[in-house]
């Protein structure tokens, strides 16, 4: 027997579901871009490591706009964005439900969901820099959609946190995160209480999302940090707090659990009694940090750059200080810097490659089940690494068994790839220009 | 028959018999006859939920609801037990196949996941040692020669397992079966001229690796691939990794050393007792390799397998029935040295015996364990520690 609820989410779903199929087909009948080959210029190069590469269309914006306004405005990320990607990411329920709500749909199709407003915004969004600089923080502050509910939650976390401040402030986003309940949950916080602190949070907080693993804090400081955070965690139940509902879900403090005794963490002396403070005390101390900066700069360098560079590193880490964690200001220098325009190519990741590949072909895909079959056998299936610290950013990892991406740039030039539709006069030209060793690279 | 596989009957038979004595006995021809199987347990897994020291008291006052009653356990002598998991070894263990040290561990401190499976991986102290390559790369460096084929080093998993990093051409597949190519003639041989003729980028290296790789699995039938009886490997994804481990030593095709991993060790929470979740994951393992070893027949005694993890867990559970990072655990080798013992040092649960923090002590190296066990057949391995 189907139950109201079902019935009104098929419903809904398939009239949405409609409206994203809709927009598919208007980008399937648009003209096929005109071919023109990528130039082998500074222009190519910044567009390639600004975005999820380089097309027609965004040599285009950038030629028009100019390279210092180009850039400003992928800072800015106020271009307007394509009408069909906003219909096709209307029609998610991912995007649009509450986290418990969510939990009526089957899990799988949560994740098919995440996985294919990932696809969708990387190769749609002309706010390029802002898509990546989303899956730079998405990993930085990775959680795995497959333990516990993680794949209900993580698309309402990208929402409200992610994606919202992935040009704005990261103490403010590393703040917001310590209170979202899909990161709590993830690294066990809902366990970690007075009577026995639970460490998992702790530890990964500073060694991955703040300090970094060479930050110089010790084993007992994310102990003396766990105790700060005792009684941190998700809200089961729906509920009345002094006249206002504390929707089931959303983040709370457990006094009880609470550990209010005096504390040291990382030379911070925290007074007994302090009760949330003691964590939101320490939290705000973190993200300040010099060394969060230093750590924050080398990741964005290796993320932009593909290696390390101390003189770039060190510009990233003053913007860090002297804008208190502005992403904006950090990333600015980054993207015109010698390091980026003339050093050595990158390879491209898998979902790299996969949205490259649909922009450079303009490519009208749902980024549905059959593009992610192609994504998981690559082994990046988005939302699925499932350690804290995010898929590997360097090259070796990836220098792997080439067979499937050589399938998908096949199957794609050949239209073999269900609900993704390429314009290729020549599918064979096209397969092979796609296969290139020199197309494996940003 | 190939001239690999002429040159192995040579090397493992035929020469040290007609030349032993002679200075021609210390020449290496190809690799001996021996493949090397490491897992690797992601994440953390509990040493002492794997062999339980129930002859200490302190063990079930740190674990009033996580141990495991002795009347449960697999009785290896009066103090360790196995988990009940983890039976189907016991039978390795009696008939002096499996050997089993407590307390292994790396000088890592931080309790780091990232780093102390860097340090294993990369064969160094800690992970911050400065290394650039892997253990086994270094030691496929080491012994690398012109009959090496593709498929000498193959590692299950979605990127590439530490320990390879920077080994001379390290095959990284999700899935032997699915190693193929489902496009036309023309494309393949555009893949050929792209790749084999053009440039020595990485890129270009791991397309070379894969044409090569694919070549030899065509001569492979994965698909229709049948273990001996006996042998039932469950269909997730180390059963299926290891099924396809078996079938790739048996078709002689050159493969030695194979890394395998799996995740879900990082029981913070809910660890379970002599069953829960470290119960069900330690029982994959167990009937895996037990299929696994099983499935091998005679080619069991040239195989040795290595189950390793970057630490153990704390000795006290925590508030949500789970344990938290340690620094030390179990190692379990098949077909290593000292088969059916316990080896290494105990150092003791007792609060005098444990660290600063609380944890079981490291006392044995991994490197020294795995020197221990490899070097009678992989001589070269004492010289890539660092």
């Amino acid at each position: 027997m189907i139950s109201r609820r079902d019935a009104l989410l098929a419903a809904g779903g398939l009239a949405v579901a409609g409206c994203g199929r809709l927009a598919t087909e208007a980008r399937r009948r648009k003209p096929a871009p005109e071919f023109r080959a990528k130039p082998k210029d500074r222009s190519a190069r910044i567009i390639d490591r600004l975005t999820f590469g380089w097309s027609v269309e965004e040599a285009d914006r950038f030629a028009s706009l100019g390279e210092q306004e180009y850039i400003e405005r992928q800072l800015k990320a106020d271009f307007d964005e394509p009408l069909e990607l906003t219909l096709q990411l209307q029609s998610l329920d991912c995007i649009r439900m509450h986290p418990f709500e969510l939990m009526e749909l089957p899990r799988g199709r949560v994740t098919q969901q995440l996985q294919s407003a990932a696809i969708l915004r990387a190769t749609y969004s002309h706010n390029q820099l802002k898509e990546r600089l989303v899956d730079f923080w998405s990993n930085h502050f990775n959680i795995y959609a497959g333990k516990v509910d993680g794949t209900f939650f993580k698309g309402n976390e990208e929402e409200q946190i992610i994606r919202k401040f992935a040009l704005g402030n990261f103490g403010d986003m590393a703040k917001a995160m310590s209170k979202s309940p899909a990161m709590l949950v993830y690294l066990d916080n809902n366990r970690n209480s007075k009577a026995h602190p639970n460490e998992n949070y702790a530890r990964e907080l500073m060694e991955l999302h703040t300090l970094g693993i060479d930050g110089g804090y010790t084993q007992k400081d994310i102990q003396e940090l766990a105790r700060c955070l005792t009684g941190w965690m998700m809200e089961d139940r729906s509920i009345w707090v002094s006249k206002t509902l504390r929707a089931r879900g959303s983040f709370r403090f457990d006094k009880s659990a609470h550990d209010d005794g005096p504390k040291h963490v990382f030379g911070l002396d925290v007074p007994a009694g302090g009760g949330i403070k003691d964590g939101e005390m320490v939290v705000d101390h973190l993200v300040r940090h010099k060394e969060t900066g230093k750590y924050l700069a080398t990741k964005l360098v290796k993320f932009f750059t593909g290696g390390q560079n101390q003189e770039l590193e060190a510009e990233v880490l003053s913007q860090f200080v002297s804008s208190q964690g502005e992403i904006l200001k950090m990333v600015r220098p980054i993207l015109t810097s010698s390091a980026l325009v003339d050093g050595p190519p990158i390879m491209r990741r898998p979902f790299e490659l996969i949205c490259a590949s649909l922009r450079v072909s303009g490519a009208a895909t749902d980024g549905g089940p059959a593009l992610q079959g192609h994504l998981r056998r690559m082994g990046q299936p988005m939302y699925e690494w499932p350690l804290p610290d995010g898929y590997p950013v360097d090259q070796l990892s990836w220098a792997t068994n080439m067979l499937p991406r050589w399938q998908f740039v096949y199957d794609l030039a050949h239209g073999k790839i269900p609900n993704t539709f390429v314009k290729a006069p020549n599918a064979d030209l096209m397969a092979r220009q796609l296969a290139t060793p020199d197309f494996q690279y940003a | 028959m190939s001239r690999r596989s002429a040159l192995k009957v040579g090397a493992a038979g035929l020469i040290p018999w007609l030349f032993s004595g002679s200075a021609l006995s210390q020449v290496k021809l190809g690799h001996q006859d021996h493949n090397l199987v490491v897992i690797f347990l992601r994440g953390g897994s509990d040493g002492l939920n794997m062999m339980v020291p129930f002859g200490d008291d302190e063990y079930y006052k740190a674990r009033p609801s996580l141990g495991i009653p002795v009347a449960k356990l697999e009785k290896l002598n009066d103090y360790f037990g196995l988990h009940p998991s983890l039976k189907p070894f016991k039978k390795w263990y009696d008939t002096g196949e499996l050997c089993l040290t407590p307390a292994v561990g790396s000088k890592d401190r931080t309790r780091s996941h990232f780093e102390a499976m860097l340090a294993m991986e990369l064969g160094a102290a800690t992970g911050h040692s400065g290394t650039p390559s892997g253990w086994l790369a270094r030691y496929l460096s080491m012994t690398q020669s012109e009959q090496d084929g593709p498929l000498r080093s193959v590692a299950w998993a979605d990127t590439m397992p530490d320990s390879l990093r920077g080994a001379p051409s390290p095959l990284v597949v999700q899935s032997v079966t699915d190693f193929s190519l489902k496009t036309d003639d023309a494309f393949l041989k555009s893949l050929k001229t792209m790749y084999k003729t053009e440039g020595d980028s990485l890129v270009h290296r791991a397309g070379q690796q894969t044409l090569d790789a694919l070549k030899k699995i065509e001569q492979l039938d994965p698909k229709n691939y049948k273990p001996l009886s006996g042998a039932t490997y469950a269909t997730d994804y180390l059963g299926n990794g290891l099924r396809e481990v078996a079938a790739l030593i048996k078709s002689s095709l050159g493969m030695e050393i194979a890394c395998l991993e799996t995740t879900g060790w990082d029981t913070h929470v809910a660890q379970g007792s002599d069953t829960g979740i470290h119960a069900s994951n330690l029982a994959s393992v167990a009937n895996n390799v037990d299929a696994f070893l099983t499935d091998l027949g005679e080619k069991r005694k040239n195989t040795t397998v290595v189950i390793m993890t970057e630490f153990g867990r704390r000795i006290q559970q925590n508030a949500g029935l789970g344990t938290d990072h340690g620094r030390a655990s179990v190692m379990m080798v098949f077909n290593g040295v000292n088969g059916g013992k316990i080896d290494g040092i105990w150092p003791g649960i007792g609060k005098d015996q444990v660290d600063e923090v609380g944890d079981l002590k490291p006392v044995n190296d991994y490197r020294d364990v795995l020197t221990q066990h490899l070097s009678p057949r992989m001589p070269e391995i004492s010289k890539v520690w660092s």
